[in-house]
């Protein structure tokens, strides 16, 4: 498969409002082609919103998103999206799923995009069949055949178990690093942002309120002590508290 | 408490073997009387003349070419206006007002008029059954179409599936579920219409048979088109059943149902 560089993204000014207040407040990011960006934060501090209108599903009320290439200058990309939910065609197999609205030319290259998921075995079965990590599998396999140029994940390993999910997450980094598409991954969780992310940004109230850069070399190991400072780093800046360091912590508990 | 395995086979023919024996031993002890009530012996045995020596067989044949026929123009249509309010606002605020209308009126009080329309021909009977067909497929394509998950109709948008391919891919299987159900119904619903038709100025069919049993008192006959619409609706239900089953592969409830 000849693969093609990600695009960078480029937000100025971004504003979103559905009927009530802002869902996105002004937001102003870059992120560079073939950068893995990840975004916690709390439900309705807008990361979804986000997506979806890099995803070409919402307008912008203000400020503008666009693509560019390397040098900065605008790029036509080609942005996919999983979803949570897999959004697999019940009454299609696991090949014409992978396939829906792939051009012929594309569409040849389905059985090797769903060996690349682990799924080579499975091209005749119905969704209806298969587990849940599977079937967000073949969705992933779904976006993956239009090699995209931008991957937007929204939280899509939020429904599986544990162990199905440390597998997904590990072969969606194997896949970034292997076709080199930009991606923005939306999660809950503030372990799996450290794991996967260059950069994890924090969501509040529709804007960016905390970035934290992730130079740790990969694959990233969850038991590395480094991996658990930064994530409960992390969590505080989603739950708002202040930054208090370990130790300051310990003292405190001495003076009492 | 659920019926050990050996009943569950002999179970569904017990209760009918016993109704035809009861019936057949009322009959011949002479509590029923003959002249109300044939015994089924003597039914089968009108069956098999009626088709040797009769035109059973041509009576049938006519009666399933008006069902037929009359349930696929209906299925048609329901199915076409049911897909064009099901996806536009426009048409649907047109169209589904009088719909709703037309179908509060029993088919059958549109005789009168059907037979000053169209006389006593195949046409007025063909109608009819068209017009009782096309409501509970329309009424089951519209609420499918509407009930097609938006989550896919959005993830398509991603996809950039458009246009024709939008409905072959998503919205039509998406709502044949629900077409079939409203076919099943339809099913059902043409035959029934059908013989209160042929009871009307028919030279041929079921129906027809039946009237000239009765005045002939041909108890024997008259209760072979009885039990013969049984068969019927059974095998409509049984040929729908199967249909399910073809369309909807993926579905795990069709390979739970046995046929």
């Amino acid at each position: 498969m000849a693969e093609q560089p990600g695009s960078g993204i480029v937000l100025e000014g971004l504003e979103k409002r559905f009927d009530g207040p802002l869902v996105l407040s002004g937001l102003d990011l870059h992120v560079r082609p073939g950068e893995l960006v990840t975004i916690v934060g709390r439900s309705g501090s807008g990361k979804s919103t986000l997506l979806r209108i890099l995803a070409g599903l919402e307008e912008p009320t203000g400020g503008r998103a666009r693509f560019v290439d390397a040098s900065g200058g605008p790029a036509q990309a080609t942005v996919r999206m999983v979803f949570q939910e897999p959004r697999l065609l019940p009454w299609r197999n696991v090949l014409a799923n992978v396939c829906l609205g792939a051009s012929p030319g594309l569409a040849d290259a389905a059985p090797e995009v769903l060996r690349q998921v682990g799924l080579g075995e499975r091209l005749d079965a119905y969704p209806g069949v298969l587990s849940g990590g599977q079937r967000q599998r073949v969705a992933l396999a779904r976006a993956l055949l239009h090699r995209p140029t931008v991957m937007l994940l929204d939280e899509p390993f939020g429904s599986l178990d544990a162990l199905t999910r440390i597998g997904a997450q590990r072969l969606v980094e194997s896949l970034w690093l292997r076709h080199g598409f930009t991606t923005v991954l939306v999660t809950h969780d503030v372990e799996e942002a450290v794991l996967l992310g260059d950069r994890a940004l924090v969501f509040e109230d529709g804007n960016v309120v905390a970035e934290m850069p992730l130079p740790l070399p990969r694959p990233r190991a969850r038991e590395l002590p480094e991996v658990g400072r930064l994530a409960g780093k992390l969590l505080r800046a989603v739950l708002g508290e202040p930054e208090i360091s370990p130790r300051s912590e310990l003292r405190k508990e001495n003076r009492k | 408490m659920r019926p050990g395995r050996a009943t569950r086979i002999v179970g569904p023919w017990l209760g009918a073997v016993g109704l035809v024996l009861g019936w057949e031993a009322l009959v011949r002890a002479g509590v029923l009387p003959a002249r109300l009530m044939a015994a089924p012996s003597d039914v089968l045995a009108a069956a098999v003349r009626e088709t040797l020596h009769g035109q059973l067989v041509t009576h049938l044949g006519v009666s399933a070419l008006r069902a037929f026929g009359g349930l696929a123009i209906g299925t048609i249509l329901g199915v076409v206006l049911g897909v064009a309010t099901g996806l536009s606002r426009t048409l649907q605020l047109i169209l589904d007002g009088p719909i709703q209308m037309l179908r509060a009126v029993p088919p059958l009080a549109l005789v009168p008029l059907v037979i000053l329309w169209f006389g006593l021909g195949e046409t007025a009977k063909i109608f009819l059954v068209v017009v009782s067909v096309i409501f509970p497929v329309y009424l089951n394509t519209f609420h499918g179409v509407r009930s097609v998950d938006p989550q896919l109709i959005e993830m398509a948008r991603v996809y950039e599936v458009r246009g024709l391919t939008l409905y072959r891919e998503i919205v039509l299987p998406g709502a044949l579920p629900s077409i079939l159900v409203g076919f099943r119904y339809a099913l059902g619903l043409c035959w029934l219409v059908l013989i209160i038709a042929e009871t009307i100025g028919a030279r041929q069919g079921l129906g027809y048979l039946a009237m000239t049993a009765r005045d002939f008192m041909q108890m024997d006959v008259l209760l072979v088109t009885i039990v013969l619409w049984a068969v019927l609706g059974k095998l409509a239900d049984v040929f729908a059943r199967g249909l399910e089953r073809l369309l909807l592969p993926w579905q795990p409830a069709a390979q739970r149902l046995g046929v």
